[in-house]
Formats: structure tokens, C-alpha cells, sequence
């Protein structure tokens, strides 16, 4: 089943065409990679992958849904949940905050309840605790849980934000360069929690610079190029295909 | 009736300009709304005050004592209050600058009194009146002064290797620095510039009203941002256009309108420019990247 | 000239002696705050109950003596108008310096509605939380697109647009000349006149808000809220929606705000717009920072010590605000963070700024 779908987007601002009539899907439980050099417009299709910027013509369908210019809140609603390439966890928070933070749009308790702590509210909070706590412990980060996020090492930083990511109940996982600014082992590290959080049935949508790990993790690979796709397929596939070389080492090699 | 505010107005405007340009100059610079400036201009005005009163100055010395001392105030305050927060969030940055505002205007009153001071007449006002329009002789002082000053600083800025490096760093700190361009310095200078600027509206001020007292900054201060706002914040002739604006919309509003509202107008024009052009007229839009 | 010498003197003292203050209170507070933290659940219930009784009991310790009775009653005037700013500037991360509007509604709800209308106290406080809310809500809205100092800027707009419609509607709010004889409230038939009365309605109204302040903080709004100030990008990819809560915060400060504008009103019996100035913002705003921004037990320090400070410097009144200013400025130097930091409650230490720096 298709998870998510784009049909001959194109994103154009003003004469700059930044994606250019791109095809795109992802099958369910699949970890597909968007790689592509700098400015190659990933970004740009991401933010139309995620409503916030409408498509200048073509469409994305998400679940068969068909996704409008919304909120970005709207969309973690749907069922995409995301991370950010620089870290953006809240500061003032611990590890546990900001990862109750991600379980927000599936609470509903309002003020009134909030101030009288009504047998709901208790539930939801106990629920939400419950919940969290097992994402924790799945990317082992329960030790850490009282911690102020932001004081934590890099990588600890990065886990985080995925443990929040999934905490909004995402049935699509967006990850925009998960090993950005990460050394060796930690980037194992994140291509096997890729895998690992691939394993317990989520769909996972990369966005990322370092070959190694788009071909250690990814089931199928899309390449863009000054906003056009110029090549799909499997790892072995990219690897061998000329178009691709050509964007990556004519142009200095990746990054 | 309409062209006695229109002139009124304008001057007005002008020295509206005169502010947000200090304003703006700053801004660019270090993305700081110094909210102190108008209460640069305040002690700007005070300054001439004195130079009149107690020093018995002719008024163009006095004035240029009221500009270099405001400026002197200026270099200080970045130096003690800004700088150690230029790093900081800018929110901090922006607390900093409000205590100052009130410190200064405080200070005005431990220094000077509480009280206006009637500022000394020192000029003979006379009213001109050519095809229908009448204009006082200081209202063309005050128009005269302003063009001149701009006029200055256009070519400081555009023409000189100061205004040069002033324009590097506008664009970019860390860059400009690595140039070798001595970013500091450059800093003060910019201060020292819009803090003189601000004091040159002031005394202007002061004499067109004859008055002076402590918190005759506090509303041009709000008013200039606004100004720099409207014309889109960072750019100069945007802060020229609009101060313009401002004073001739608040002359008449005043006049036709109510002139007990009179201060609400400027506010009034700030929410509908942040509600429908929050980029200014002359302004360039930044977006943050996700 | 020497008298300019004086003054500069004096500021430069007052500056050393604030600046070793900030200190002092700093390092007592980091150490309270780490002891207070390590207690077991029930110390710390012990010591909370104890500080209640402490504080409940200030009128019988001053009974004898007025002035510290009224000074008192101020403090806790100011602990609840901070607190009511916290929702905006410490949960939500607004800058809001209009906030004295809202305690001016609040004011003049309550005065309209008992001088003219003869409506009963109570009911009139209800009217100044609804009308102060309505105003929150009136101000929150066209400035949700704003941000830092746009926001500030406007916010101040805002007070002062209000403050110009209370001098120039004279028909109604009767201008400057304010109005004078708003009555006390009366409970089962007693009529509260006495400061010892007015302690505890506002101790009560401080509680609740306290309670309401700290609920919300320990809860999904809460959390919803400190998503916000943190990082508003970041949040709305969280499923978090900004508007809403940043409406509800400016909602609920402004109610608060309001309701303890109706019981100063009855409190001195007479409001004008004198009052509620754009200076009086100022100083709630700096109780807040002083204390540590979002941070509750910080921000009732904060409005404590600032609500004190100008009745121990009674001497020196005429420098009151120039020391406000100079303390608003040095907090930013020294301890951006505030004396009880969120981060210090946290046991993250004070040093809070240096991270908070990465959000910016």
C-alpha cells in the first residue's frame, strides 16, 4: 500500500523552479532516501510533502488523502511526524518533556481540566507517561530521561528528537539528515535505530548528504537535481547509475 | 486650515525621519530595536538645553555639544549595556536596552528636575506665506536641518569607506570581521551616528515646542520605530518615507480626526503595516529556514 | 555641576549595591533551590505547609503596624499581577508590555460597575476577569503573527491607546479626574474595610493563582505552552497548534490581571488613569525577568523583592525607577536567567543561558 504519493509536483517560486514535475512514492514499511547536492531542492520538496508550501501544480497524496496547504501541526496530525537536520529540541525541557511534548496532538485535555485534575486528565497523563516511557526505553534513553535535553551529547540530541518524532503517533517518520554532524560511530548507531524503528512497522522518509548510510539503510533511493529527478531505484541501482555520479562526483563529491 | 497641517506635518515628519533613521542605522547593524533612542534624543535636547542656558552658547555650538554628547552617551550605552548581551538571545538584548530607556529618563529627571523647562527662543519666528501655503521660519529650519543631515549621512554611507564597512557589516558580522574590517568600532561609530542624529530631532523638538523635559522621548522614541517599521526597518530612505508618513497622517488625523487620539494613530498604523506588510514599504522580507 | 557629581555618585552606589544584592540573593536562592530539591515528598510538603502558615499569619504579626500591612498587601497585589504575566511571557514566551492594560480594565470594570451601577462587588469582579479576558483575547489575536520586539512594541501600543480612551472618554470614565468612592466588598452581611481583610482576599486570590500556575505548568497545556517558548517551529511540528495557546495564555493572564484590578480598585477606593501607566507594565515586567522568567517560585520572589524595594527606599524615592532601569539592564548581564531559574527547579543548574542561546 502506498503510504505517500506525489504526482508530477512541481514547486515554482516565482521563475525558480525548485522541484520540477517530480514522481514520488513510498510503500508501506519501507525506508525510502531523497538525496541530492546542495540546492538540489529537497528541502523544498519536503516542506511540500509536509503542506507548507502548496504544490504549484500536481498533487501529494498521503494515505490517499490528498495533502493541502495546512499548518504543520495539521499535518503531524494526519500521521507524519518529523526531525529537524539542526537540532531544534526545547531547551527548557528534560528528555521526558520533550518527548511528552510529541504525545500533544493525541491528548485532548483542556484548561478547566488541567486546573481541577479530573479523573480524565489523570488517565491521559498516566497514558502519556506510559506511552513515552516506552519510547525511551525502546531507543534506550530511559537512563537520560531527567536530563535537560540540550545539555546532552550530539548524538544522545539526535535520538531524542527521533524518540519525539515517534511519540506523535506518526504512521510516516520524516528524518532530515538524521547524521548530520555526527561522527562514525555514532552514524552506525543511527542507521541501525533507522532499521530498528523500520522493524516495528513505521515508514520512514530520509533526507540526507552521506551516501554510506542511504545505502546501508534504504530500501529505494530517489535522486533529485536542480529540482528534477534524475534517477530512482535500488541502493545497487544508484550506485551504478552515470546521472548519479555525475551530479555527485562531477560536481566535488558528497559531503 | 489643510495646508497650515500639511506644513505642520511635514515638519513634524521630518523630525520623525530624523529619529527612525538613528533607529534604523542601529537596527541593521545589530538587529537591536534600541529602545532607548528616543530617550537619546531626550537627552540630545537637554544637552543644547544646556549649552543655552548654563554655558550661555550660541545655538549652533550648543547644538553641536547636544549632538556629541548624545553620541557620547550613545557609544557608552552599547559599550556597558549592549555589548556584553550581543551574543545573548536577542531578547535579552532587547531587555537590556528597555532599562536603559528607563534609566535614562530617570536620570533626566535626578540631573535636570522633573519639570519642563521652557526651552530659550533663538530664533525670530516669522511666518511666510507664498502661494497660499503658510510656513514658519522654523519649520524651515527644521526641514532645512533635516535635509541637510540626511544629506550627510547619505554620503557617509554611500561614499565613504566608513559607510562601506557600515554596509559589510549590515549584511554580515562574522563575514565582515573576518575581512578585517574592525566590527566593534564600527558598532560605536554607528551608535555615536544615529545617537547625534536622534539629538539633532530632539533639539529641533525642543524648539519648535519650546519645551524640553524627561520623557519627551519615551512616545517619538515608540513613534520613530514605527516610522522605521512603516518604511521597512534597515533601510534609510524607508525610514525617511516613513517618518514623513507618519507625521503628516498624525498632523491631520489630529486636526480632522481627534487630537486627543492623537498618539493612537501612529500605533494604529503600526498594526495595520505588521498585519498587512509586515516586510515595510521599502523593506526586503526574511524567512527563517526550516 | 555638583550636583551632577551626587547623582553620579548615587547611581554608582546604588549600581554596586544592587549588583551585590543580585549576587547575594542569587547564590542563597541556588543553594535553597538544591536543598529544597533533594527533600523527600513529604519535607517538602512540611516545608511548604510551614511557609504557608508563616505567610498566612503576616497580619497578626503586623497588626500593630499599618504601613508594613498595606506594604504587604501591595506584595501580594504585585505576586499575582507577575504571575498573571508569567502566563504570557513565562509559559507562552510572549513579550507582553502591555500587561498593565489588563489590571486597568480589570480596575475600572469593578468601579464603573459598583460606582454607577450600583452592581454588587463580587459580581462586578466577575464582570473584570470576563472584560479583562475579552481584551486579552482582542489583544492576542492580530498580535499572534508577531514576534520578540515587534510583539513588544505593539503590546505597548495597546496600553497606551487604552490609557488615551480612559483620559479622553471622559463621559464614561470621567478622565482624569478618575473615580473616586468604589465600596468594599461585603461578606454574609460584613463589610471587608480593614487591610487585614483585604490580606486575605488577595492571599486567597495569590494561592489559586499560584495553584492555576503551577497545575498548568505540570500538564499537556503546559507542556504545549514551553513548546512554544522554546522553539514555535519545532512545536508546530509537534501537532502543537500556536495560536490557541498562545490565545489562551494571554486569555487567562488578562483575567487574572483584571481580577486583581477589581479588588485594588475597591482596595483604594478610587482609580485613575495615573494608575495604570505604561511605567507600571515596566515594573511588573521587571519583577518577572528579576525573578526568572516562567519559573514560580522565581517570579514570587521577584515581585516581592520589587514590591519591598521602593518602600525601603523611601529615602531615596526619587531614584526609584533609574535603580529599576539599571537592575533590568545588569539582570541581562549578570543573571540572564533570573535568581530561581525553570532550569534551576529542574536541578539544571543556573546556568541556563548559554543553552537558551541555541534556540535563538
Amino acid at each position: 500500500m502506498k503510504i505517500l504519493e506525489a504526482n508530477q509536483v512541481t514547486k515554482a517560486f516565482g521563475g525558480l523552479v525548485a522541484v520540477n514535475n517530480v514522481d514520488f512514492h513510498i510503500n508501506e514499511g519501507e525506508i525510502v532516501s531523497l538525496i541530492g547536492p546542495n540546492g538540489a531542492g529537497k528541502t523544498t520538496f519536503f516542506n511540500v510533502v509536509t503542506g507548507i508550501y502548496p504544490p504549484t501544480s500536481g498533487e501529494v497524496r498521503f494515505l490517499g488523502e490528498t495533502i493541502k496547504k495546512s499548518r504543520p501541526s495539521e499535518i503531524t496530525k494526519l500521521g507524519i511526524g518529523r526531525t529537524f537536520q539542526n537540532i531544534r529540541l526545547f531547551s527548557s525541557m528534560t528528555v521526558l518533556e520533550n518527548v511528552m511534548v510529541g504525545q500533544y496532538c493525541r491528548t485532548t485535555s483542556n484548561l478547566l481540566a488541567t486546573i481541577l485534575k479530573t479523573p480524565k486528565l489523570i488517565r491521559e497523563e498516566k497514558e502519556v507517561e506510559k506511552k513515552v516511557m516506552g519510547i525511551l526505553d525502546f531507543l534506550e534513553l530511559t537512563h537520560l530521561k531527567d536530563e535537560i535535553a540540550v545539555s546532552l551529547p550530539y548524538g544522545y540530541q539526535r535520538r531524542v528528537e527521533v524518540a519525539r518524532a515517534l511519540a506523535t503517533d506518526p504512521t510516516l517518520l520524516l528524518l532530515d539528515e538524521p547524521a548530520a554532524g555526527m561522527n562514525t560511530g555514532e552514524k552506525i548507531e543511527m542507521t541501525n535505530l533507522i532499521k530498528k524503528i523500520r522493524d516495528q512497522g513505521y515508514t520512514i522518509l530520509v533526507i540526507e548528504h552521506d551516501m554510506k548510510l542511504v545505502m546501508g539503510i534504504s530500501d529505494r533511493i530517489y535522486v533529485l537535481e536542480y529540482g528534477n529527478k534524475i534517477a530512482e531505484g535500488l541502493p545497487k541501482e544508484i550506485q551504478n547509475n552515470e546521472k548519479v555520479i555525475a551530479a555527485y562526483l562531477g560536481k566535488g563529491g558528497n559531503e | 486650515m489643510f495646508m497650515e497641517q500639511l506644513s505642520n506635518g511635514i515638519a513634524l515628519g521630518s523630525i520623525y525621519a530624523l529619529t527612525a533613521i538613528g533607529f534604523t542605522m542601529v537596527y541593521g547593524i545589530i538587529r537591536l530595536i534600541n529602545f532607548a533612542h528616543g530617550d537619546l534624543y531626550m537627552i540630545g535636547a537637554f544637552l543644547t538645553y544646556t549649552g543655552l542656558t548654563l554655558f550661555n552658547m550660541p545655538i549652533v555650538p550648543s547644538f553641536l555639544f547636544g549632538m556629541v554628547g548624545a553620541a557620547a552617551f550613545g557609544i557608552a550605552i552599547a559599550k556597558f549595556a549592549y555589548s556584553p548581551v550581543f551574543k545573548a538571545p536577542r531578547i535579552n538584548l532587547f531587555l537590556s536596552a528597555i532599562g536603559i530607556a528607563i534609566f535614562l529618563e530617570n536620570f533626566a529627571m535626578l540631573i535636570w528636575g522633573p519639570e519642563t523647562q521652557s526651552f530659550p527662543s533663538v530664533i525670530n519666528n516669522k511666518v511666510y506665506s507664498f502661494i497660499g501655503i503658510r510656513i514658519s521660519s522654523l519649520q524651515l529650519i527644521i526641514l532645512g536641518s533635516t535635509i541637510v543631515l540626511v544629506g550627510i549621512l547619505t554620503y557617509v554611507v554611500q561614499y565613504t569607506k566608513l559607510g562601506r564597512a557600515m554596509r559589510c557589516v549590515s549584511q554580515d558580522m562574522d563575514v565582515s570581521k573576518l575581512m578585517g574590517i574592525n566590527t566593534d568600532r564600527i558598532v560605536y561609530l554607528t551608535f555615536a551616528l544615529g545617537s547625534g542624529l536622534g539629538a539633532a530631532a530632539g533639539t529641533l523638538v525642543g524648539m519648535y515646542y519650546k519645551a524640553v523635559y524627561p520623557m519627551m522621548g519615551f512616545v517619538p522614541g515608540l513613534k520613530a520605530f514605527i516610522a522605521a517599521v512603516i518604511g521597512g526597518i534597515g533601510s534609510i530612505p524607508g525610514a525617511m518615507l516613513g517618518g514623513l508618513i507618519m507625521g503628516i497622517s498624525e498632523s491631520l488625523g489630529a486636526a480632522y480626526i481627534s487630537s486627543g487620539y492623537r498618539d493612537a494613530i501612529a500605533f494604529i498604523i503600526l498594526i495595520i503595516i505588521l498585519l498587512l506588510k509586515p516586510e515595510g514599504l521599502l523593506g526586503k522580507g526574511i524567512k527563517e529556514k526550516i | 555641576m555638583s550636583k551632577i557629581i551626587k547623582v553620579l555618585l548615587n547611581l554608582a552606589l546604588y549600581s554596586g549595591i544592587l549588583y551585590i544584592g543580585i549576587i547575594i540573593l542569587s547564590k542563597v536562592f541556588d543553594i535553597g533551590t538544591k536543598r529544597f530539591l533533594v527533600f523527600d515528598e513529604k519535607k517538602k510538603k512540611v516545608a511548604s505547609i510551614g511557609f504557608l502558615i508563616f505567610t498566612g499569619l503576616i497580619p497578626v504579626f503586623l497588626s500593630k503596624n499599618t504601613y508594613a500591612l498595606r506594604t504587604s498587601i501591595l506584595v501580594l497585589i504585585y505576586i499575582v499581577l507577575a504571575l498573571s504575566l508569567n502566563f504570557v511571557l513565562g509559559f507562552a514566551g510572549q513579550l507582553s508590555m502591555g500587561h498593565a492594560a489588563f489590571y486597568a480594565v480589570g480596575a475600572y470594570t469593578t468601579a464603573i460597575l459598583t460606582v454607577n451601577y450600583n452592581v454588587p462587588f463580587w459580581i462586578s469582579l466577575i464582570f473584570s476577569a470576563l472584560v479583562a479576558a475579552i481584551f486579552g483575547l482582542l489583544l492576542g489575536i492580530p498580535t499572534l503573527r508577531l514576534k520578540g520586539d515587534y510583539l513588544a512594541i505593539t503590546t505597548i501600543g495597546f496600553g497606551e491607546i487604552l490609557r488615551l480612551i480612559l483620559i479622553n472618554w471622559t463621559s464614561f470614565t470621567r478622565g482624569p479626574a478618575g473615580i473616586p468612592g468604589i465600596p468594599s466588598p461585603t461578606i454574609f452581611g460584613y463589610t471587608i474595610n480593614t487591610n487585614t481583610g483585604y490580606f486575605y482576599i488577595l492571599y486567597i486570590l495569590a494561592l489559586i493563582t499560584i495553584f492555576i500556575s503551577h497545575r498548568l505548568l505540570n500538564s499537556r497545556l503546559g507542556r504545549g505552552l514551553i513548546a512554544i517558548k522554546d522553539d514555535e517551529v519545532a512545536a508546530e511540528a509537534m501537532g502543537i497548534n500556536p495560536t490557541f495557546l498562545k490565545i489562551l495564555a494571554f486569555v487567562l493572564g488578562a483575567a487574572i490581571a483584571g481580577i486583581v484590578g477589581g479588588i485594588f480598585a475597591s482596595f483604594i477606593h478610587y482609580v485613575n488613569p495615573d494608575n495604570f501607566t505604561y511605567m507600571e507594565s515596566v515594573v511588573i515586567l521587571t519583577m518577572v525577568v528579576l525573578g526568572g522568567v516562567g519559573s514560580i517560585p522565581g517570579v514570587i520572589v521577584g515581585a516581592t523583592v520589587l514590591a519591598i524595594l521602593p518602600e525601603a527606599l523611601r529615602g531615596i524615592s526619587t531614584y526609584r525607577y533609574a535603580i529599576y532601569g539599571i537592575l533590568l539592564a545588569m539582570m541581562m548581564i549578570v543573571r540572564p536567567q533570573g535568581i530561581i531559574s525553570m532550569a534551576s527547579l529542574k536541578g539544571g543548574g543556573g546556568n541556563e543561558n548559554s543553552r537558551s542561546q541555541s534556540s535563538n
